[in-house]
């Protein structure tokens, strides 16, 4: 096993981690601030990849340009996916909700068999066979461009959650909904902001593996999976945690594919995920829950 | 009071639990009565239905439809040159049933043909999915002859019903190793090593598994094994361990989504053999494969079933298929063309539609008229082609010839790659 | 507490001998069912059955302890695989077969109960990591020659019996199946009234209260666990030996394990019929959709979806829930 063989197994493991990572972020957003776990996240995903593609089949529009569309229409989508849905439900048991976002997946997926077929489809770009070379180690310009636009899209993220008075209010009324009431922030609408950004950072992230993805109904159910495991990994409701828990799991999954043979890859992040459940349930940068 | 209210609501409990039960007995019958779409059972024979099963939609749509275009291409061939002659000018009609790609819908599709009157079954595409159907269909007694599926273990249980054309894993396997040997020699190149990537179903895994017993018997040896799933959208892992092995020969065995894929990922990480050999490859042998990947793609070999290419029989269908679908006749569309004329020279032995009488017939087939390339097709106590051959492709300038054995050669092969 | 004891004239929790009349007289009938309607729907019977069978299973942890497992299908999967294996193996009786598997699947659910349970994992959590192992379980069966890897495992046909779990003919599971939903259905309400039910009921209503009030909280999850893990198994077995081939998809699948939990939701989570009415209404739902769909044979995942998304908002308690608040309403009005 050489140097470059490894390095180039890391590398990949990296890249691959933003887009994880990325995933993650809007996933750890609605549960830090509605608690509420969103099965269907990569669905949100597979959505935001059906608008890349669409723009690109009918419109032919390059697909990181997209973004700007996926971006509002992912951000409507959660929004009402809030309102109409989970609001409802915002009181019931925890398991209820998982099995309502579990419903809106299934909706979702098969709403998308029924109108567009089940068969792959593929986002081609002109550039899509360049590679770059650092010695014997390639990278691929599509995957370079993912993982910009991940870490693009969660600074963007953090620096409002962290800088501006939405991000605050988003705060406050994820640590102390009560408390941010009695300060007039209106807690329902941060909710449905809040779905809606994490809907949109589900989106694009579709958008930015879409080229070198295929595209189909499904594809949101090996993301949604991953995104859990970095959310428990990271810690719940943190966004930094979230994209180091992504990188940790794109590692870690390459890595297992050093060692283990075709599906069994996945193997050392599923034991991760389930040893982080049970010893440290709020993960690496959660706070007490 | 409590006493009494307990006996209502048990007997509102028992109301509801008749309700309900006859309510469910009630759908069962009420949708019983809207039936089930009947086809004509051919009782004075106008149609005679063959069934097809294929995966239409999902992943292996592409090379599902591929398929299904080759085999209405036979049948309307075949009806438009009068049909069944022995069985009055009867035509063909086919009947399609689509497994999405997973085995156990064909049990549901089987099933559904067999009810629907059909005479004969072809399928599947996927060694899996053949494995599964063929195994109801020997149990429903329906002759099904396999059109494109290369596990072994589909013609080697015994079955009476089950008939295969194309060349089975134990014969294309082996001739690929063949073949790469004697094409090596000729070149006057040393092959020792060969590094091989392939799906991890009953496809791969059967040809894989002949490569690395055979290659030893012509000086080479696999020395590293890397099986994917046909499924996964990142194969960048396993491509990295064919890298890795820097072997002489690498050769892919899978679908063409995947093959693609795949062969896409080597190019990226550099992977720099002396040659690229599919084997059984549903990508390498196909014109969009080229289409696809462009440039990157000369100089490829596959070693899997094809037409004859100098046959004239051949050269009449590949320009039919040509004229009515507008791109090259891949060869998994060739092997769900050919089964139809199998089947249709034995109904025309067996005059009749019983599928006893047609299972004899195919058993007993010696069909000198056909457009592959090999002897007469005649199959063996198991039912598969005993003189099945596959042939080496290559894509030269673009196209994808046939290059070996030289008897069928239609251009001259280039090894080893140039860098 | 003892078991609820009934009135004069009453059989059994309460139930008059007219309400047994006619369970028995619907039971009878549908012991002549299989005759008179065609074959594709003796399959759709035997579906209801099975996954009646194994959404009781669910249930059981699910339902009456409130653990809710997205991962069931382990069980299934492990039940299917291991009856199997012995079958193709040692030409074992799939019913001796199903002991084991059985035994096989009790064991996996001490080993996750335990692990989870004694970290205090429940609600979402205690759901992903059901899902987590029963995904292991997935790649592992992928992966692994020896049980077929990716291409699953076909079961010869060794010959028609009994004994064999082999038939020519649907019918032979079609009384299989029926009556072991009828075993399970009567498992499950007999639980019901037991002491160990009604602590199921207290774990599922206030963990921690239940635990201060000194019930052994660990210790009854894991007997749910346990009759829970054990109830799948045996409808993989049954599954397997019906259908006669089996592959990690369609076993360990995340998709069954959606399957399996979807029918007690929606019919009624914690009640003895709710599992079969949800059989009842979705899985005749899903074979139709899947022929007059053909090729997008997904339609009926759709409009589970959207039952499941109506059922959760609106119907928590499930149809039966919706059942009984209905006919109080009118047993008040009559009043």
């Amino acid at each position: 096993m050489s140097f470059t063989y490894i390095l180039q197994t890391l590398l990949d493991g990296l890249l691959m981690g933003g887009v994880y990572g990325l995933v993650a972020i809007g996933l750890t957003l609605i549960f830090g601030v509605m608690k509420v776990i969103n099965f269907a996240h990569g669905a949100l995903m597979m959505l935001g990849m059906y608008v890349t593609y669409w723009a690109f089949a009918l419109l032919h529009i390059d697909p990181y340009v997209s973004i700007v569309i996926t971006i509002p229409i992912l951000f409507f989508v959660g929004v009402c996916f809030q309102k109409f849905l989970i609001n409802p439900i915002i009181d019931a048991p925890a398991h209820n909700q998982l099995l309502l976002t579990l419903g809106v997946s299934l909706f979702l997926e098969n709403l998308v068999v029924f109108l567009w077929s089940p068969d792959y489809r593929v986002v081609r770009t002109s550039y899509e066979f360049v590679y770059f070379y650092i010695g014997d180690v390639s990278i691929s310009l599509l995957r370079l461009l993912a993982f910009c636009v991940a870490m693009l899209v969660a600074s963007i993220v953090y620096l409002v959650l962290t800088k501006t008075d939405l991000g605050k209010a988003i705060r406050a009324a994820s640590e102390e909904p009560g408390g941010a009431l009695l300060m007039g922030i209106n807690v329902r609408r941060i909710y449905w902001i809040t779905f809606g950004i994490g809907a949109a950072c589900a989106g694009v992230s579709g958008t930015a593996v879409a080229p070198f993805f295929p595209v189909y109904p499904t594809v949101g159910g090996v993301f949604v999976i991953t995104a859990f495991m970095v959310v428990v990994l990271g810690g719940m409701g943190s966004v930094i945690g979230a994209f180091v828990g992504g990188l940790i799991i794109g590692v870690a999954d390459n890595v297992g594919g050093l060692f283990f043979p075709g599906a069994m890859k996945h193997l050392l992040s599923f034991i991760i995920f389930i040893l982080i459940l049970l010893f440290r349930p709020a993960g690496l940068f959660g706070g007490s829950k | 009071m409590t006493n009494t209210k307990k006996k209502r609501e048990n007997q509102d409990i028992s109301r509801r639990d008749f309700i309900k039960g006859t309510a469910a007995v009630g759908v069962a019958a009420a949708v019983g009565s809207i039936g089930f779409p009947n086809v004509l059972r051919g009782a004075a024979p106008p149609e005679i239905p063959i069934g097809n099963i294929l995966p239409l939609s999902g992943p292996l749509a592409y090379l599902g439809n591929q398929l299904k275009n080759g085999t209405v291409m036979a049948v309307n061939e075949i009806n438009e040159a009068g049909g069944i002659r022995s069985l009055g000018g009867a035509k063909l009609k086919l009947l399609d049933a689509d497994t999405e790609g997973k085995p156990d819908l064909s049990i549901s599709g089987v099933e559904r043909l067999d009810r629907a009157g059909a005479v004969a079954i072809m399928g599947c595409l996927q060694s899996a999915v053949t494995i599964v159907a063929t195994q109801v269909a020997e149990r429903q007694r329906v002759p099904f002859v396999v059109s494109v599926a290369v596990a072994d273990k589909i013609t080697e249980r015994g079955f009476k019903y089950t008939f295969r054309l194309q060349p089975r894993a134990a014969q294309m396997a082996p001739q690929t190793v063949k073949f790469i040997s004697d094409v090596a020699r000729q070149a006057g190149e040393e092959v020792k090593t060969i590094a091989y990537i392939h799906d991890n179903t009953a496809f791969g895994g059967s040809l894989s598994g002949h490569v690395v017993e055979t290659a030893p018997k012509y000086g080479m040896e696999v020395v590293v094994r890397v099986p994917y799933s046909p499924k996964s959208a990142d194969v960048t892992t396993e491509v990295r361990k064919i890298k890795a092995a820097g072997a002489d020969i690498v050769m892919a065995s899978g679908y063409f989504a995947d093959g693609v894929r795949v062969f896409r990922a080597m190019k990226g990480l550099r992977v720099r053999p002396k040659a690229f050999v599919g084997c059984g490859n549903g990508a390498y042998s196909d014109q969009n494969f080229v289409k696809e990947l462009g440039d990157m793609t000369e100089y490829v070999m596959d070693g899997n079933y094809q037409a004859n290419p100098l046959s004239p029989l051949a050269k009449k269908m590949l320009g039919h298929y040509q004229s009515l679908y507008g791109h090259k006749m891949p060869p998994s569309a060739v092997f769900a063309y050919e089964p139809v004329y199998v089947i249709a020279d034995a109904l025309e032995r067996a005059k009749s539609t019983d599928r006893e009488a047609l299972r004899k017939a195919l058993a007993k087939t010696n069909l000198k008229k056909h457009v592959l390339p090999q002897g007469p097709i005649v199959f063996d106590a198991d039912g598969q082609n005993k003189n099945a051959q596959i042939a080496l492709t290559q894509v030269l300038g673009g196209r994808i010839k046939v290059v070996w054995p030289e008897q069928y050669a239609e251009a001259k092969l280039v090894f080893p790659m140039p860098s | 507490m003892r078991e609820y004891q009934p009135q004069e004239g009453y059989l059994g929790r309460g139930l008059s001998w007219q309400k047994w009349l006619i369970i028995g007289l619907i039971v009878a009938a549908l012991h002549f069912l299989p005759w008179t309607i065609p074959p594709q729907y003796v399959h759709i019977m035997i579906m209801i059955f099975l996954f009646t069978i194994t959404g009781q299973g669910w249930n059981i942890l699910g339902g009456y302890a409130g653990q809710f497992s997205f991962g069931h299908s382990l069980f299934f999967g492990l039940g299917a695989y291991t009856s199997t294996l012995m079958f193709i193996h040692w030409g074992l009786s799939p019913w001796i077969g199903m002991v084991f598997s059985c035994f096989i699947g009790i064991m996996m659910g001490l080993f996750v109960g335990y692990l989870s349970f004694r970290y205090g994992l429940s609600g979402p959590f205690f759901a992903l990591i059901m899902l987590a192992f029963a995904e292991i379980c997935h790649m592992i069966s992928i992966s692994w020659k020896a049980v077929g890897a990716a291409l699953g495992l076909l079961i010869p046909l060794k010959g028609t019996s009994l004994a064999l779990m082999q038939f020519v003919d649907k019918k032979p599971f079609y009384f299989i199946t029926l009556w072991m939903m009828v075993g399970a259905l009567y498992l499950v309400w007999r639980m019901e009234k037991t002491r160990m039910g009604f602590y199921f009921l207290a774990v599922r209503e206030d963990n921690d209260a239940a635990e201060a009030l000194g019930v052994n909280v660990l210790k009854y999850k894991m007997v749910a666990m346990t009759l829970s893990a054990g109830l799948t198994s045996i409808g993989g077995t049954i599954y397997a030996q019906y259908l006669l081939y089996i592959d990690p998809d369609m076993t360990f699948g995340v998709m069954n394990s959606i399957e399996i939990l979807i029918r007690p939701i929606i019919g009624g989570p914690g009640t003895v019929l709710g599992p079969l009415l949800g059989s009842v209404l979705l899985t005749p739902l899903a074979e139709f959709t899947r022929l007059a769909f053909q090729s997008y044979s997904g339609v009926y995942l759709m409009i589970y979806g959207m039952i499941l998304v109506g059922v959760i908002m609106f119907l928590p308690d499930g149809i039966i829930g919706l059942a009984k608040r209905v006919f109080y309403k009118m047993r008040k009005e009559v009043e």
